[in-house]
Formats: structure tokens, sequence, C-alpha cells
């Protein structure tokens, strides 16, 4: 188990809710994750339809966590607002906070993600900030008072892994007693078992299972990715080098003439 | 008078959000916000309405 803000969690792995071929998919995707925190969101109702009753009691029949997210939200009253909406309709303080800042390839707006940390946090929120991996922002939002950061692998739904490990390696250096969790850009299994493998706490992932081509496999094979990468980090890894070195034996090698 | 409802323009013949919600029935659950402002539900009978105003009916939808 693992203290995620104030809940225990034993999966490491923050699953979104979106993007699956149906619900039917999506539940058992989740349910073969292991993960026990699943990403939602607030969309503007169609009188003529019901999907968010539809997609809420999907979501409630898995009896998870959920986390709330303030996608799409380019200005930090629109994020304030929507987290404050949130709040009311998902019955829970988290929010994952996104504030984008460019259309082209969706990095967060650094300035308007601080603003809105620091209001949501006096308002009671717990703010899970999706953020780019400078040290410097990252150091403010804890400053401001969050004490779960998620620096992004790479933009969000590129599947490209983690483009830069050498700024998350010294997050999780600068930064020990932050709960870090990558999140965005994960593709492949791989990528979230290094995540894990330079320390971070957990994953959060969406594209990468729900666009699989059999994504309860591949929720699977990230359950089990996330747990070996993280074993490896419990376990220490050893440290890379340049020169060979023989595993086996040299005494005793057979045919050997001085 | 005249608002705008999910950006859609809409005449409504109330002025208060209360009753405004009572005639458009949105699906539960849903939330609130009049003019990017959030309304919490404890705020519906005492929140009025007036020309022009935006009102936002948000459910819960999927997520990343």
């Amino acid at each position: 188990m693992w203290q995620l803000a104030e809940k225990e969690v034993q999966s490491r792995l923050l699953i979104g809710s979106a993007l699956y071929p149906s619900p039917q998919i999506m539940q058992n995707a989740i349910r073969a994750s292991g993960s026990q925190v699943v990403t939602v969101s607030l969309r503007r109702q169609n009188p003529s339809e019901k999907n968010g009753a539809d997609f809420w009691q999907f979501i409630q029949e898995m009896d998870v966590n959920v986390l709330p997210n303030t996608a799409g939200c380019h200005s930090v009253k629109e994020a304030i607002t929507t987290a404050q909406m949130a709040r009311e309709l998902f019955g829970t303080h988290w929010v994952k906070l996104e504030v984008i800042g460019d259309e082209y390839n969706l990095q967060p707006d650094p300035f308007g993600l601080l603003e809105a940390a620091r209001e949501l946090i006096q308002q009671g929120f717990e703010v899970f900030p999706y953020c780019t991996d400078d040290l410097v922002l990252c150091e403010k939002l804890v400053e401001a008072g969050c004490n779960i950061l998620m620096p992004w692998g790479a933009p969000i739904g590129t599947g490209k892994g983690l483009i830069n490990p050498y700024a998350l390696k010294t997050l999780r250096q600068r930064l020990p007693n932050i709960t870090l969790i990558v999140d965005a850009g994960i593709g492949a299994p791989s990528h979230a078992a290094q995540a894990m493998e330079l320390g971070y706490d957990a994953v959060l992932l969406n594209t990468a299972v729900a666009n699989a081509a059999d994504p309860v496999a591949m929720a699977s094979g990230f359950k089990h990715a996330i747990e070996g990468g993280r074993l490896g980090y419990e376990a220490g890894l050893m440290h890379a080098r340049d020169l060979a070195k023989p595993s086996t034996p040299t005494l005793g090698t057979p045919f050997w003439q001085q | 008078m005249k608002v705008f409802v999910n950006s859609e323009e809409k005449e409504i013949a109330v002025d208060a959000l209360q009753a405004f919600l009572q005639q458009e029935c949105p699906a539960q659950p849903f939330a609130i916000a009049v003019n990017d402002q959030f309304i919490a539900k404890t705020q519906y009978e005492k929140t009025a309405l007036n020309d022009g105003d935006r009102i936002e009916i948000l459910s819960p939808m999927s997520g990343g």
C-alpha cells in the first residue's frame, strides 16, 4: 500500500476513462489494470441524451476513487470554476488541474497553473497539477501547497514515452518528499516501467490502453510493468558503466594459457 | 428574457435559477455555472437570472 493524498491505495497506476471502444471495454480494462484511481471530466449536457448519467453509473459500479480533471481549460478562471463544479458533481476535493497554454502540444501554462493551484488549495482542494518537468515551476507548486505533482512524460496522447528522463530524474532527486506521478505521453508498458525505475510514485495514462488493439490485455501489461519497475527501484538498480565486466568468474577459465 | 444555455440562445419566462431548472429538468447529476461563476446547489433558490446570462449545465464525462 502507498499513500496518495489522504488515501491508501495498492495500485500505482492511475488510469483515464476516455477513448475506449465501449463502456464495457472501459470497465474491463480498468479492472484488468488494477487501478483504484480513475480520471473523469465534465462536459456540457446534451438534453436529448443521458450519456453523462450512464457514464457516471459505469464508474460508480467500479468502486474506485475518481480524479476529476479540468481538461480543456485555458484560463485560471475556467479551471477554478470547473474544479468547483467537479467537487460538487463528483463529491471529491481531488482535482487534476490542467491549464493549457499551447494548443499545438497541449503544454500546460505554468503561470496560470500556479495561480490556479494557489487559489484552489486555499479553497480546500487537493490539487494534482498536470505540469511540465521544469524544476523551478515544480518547486513553486510545492511552495503553493501542492503535495502531489504530475509532470508530463511527453505531450498528451503522443505515446512518445519519457522525452526528458534527466529532468524527471532531477525532480525525483530534488523533491524526495513529494508524490510524483508521470502523467501523459506514456505509450508502452516499458515507458511506465522506466518512470517507476526513476523512483516515481505512480503513472497516469489513458490513450496507451484505450487505443490498444486489445485494451484489456494492455491494461494488464501496464499493471505488471509498473509493479516490475517499482520493484526494480526498491531493490536498487546497479550503476551503468562503460567498461564490460564478465559476470562468469574468470578464475579457472578453461584452455587459458599464460 | 433571453439567456444562453450551454451557448445556445433560449427564451425563458422565469427569472430565477431554481424555476429555470424545474422547467429545464436537466438529467442528474449536473452542476451549474452562471456567467462563469459556479453556483452551488444550496444557492439555486437565491440565484436570480438576468437577460443575457450564460448558463452552463455540465455532466460527468469520460476523461484522461
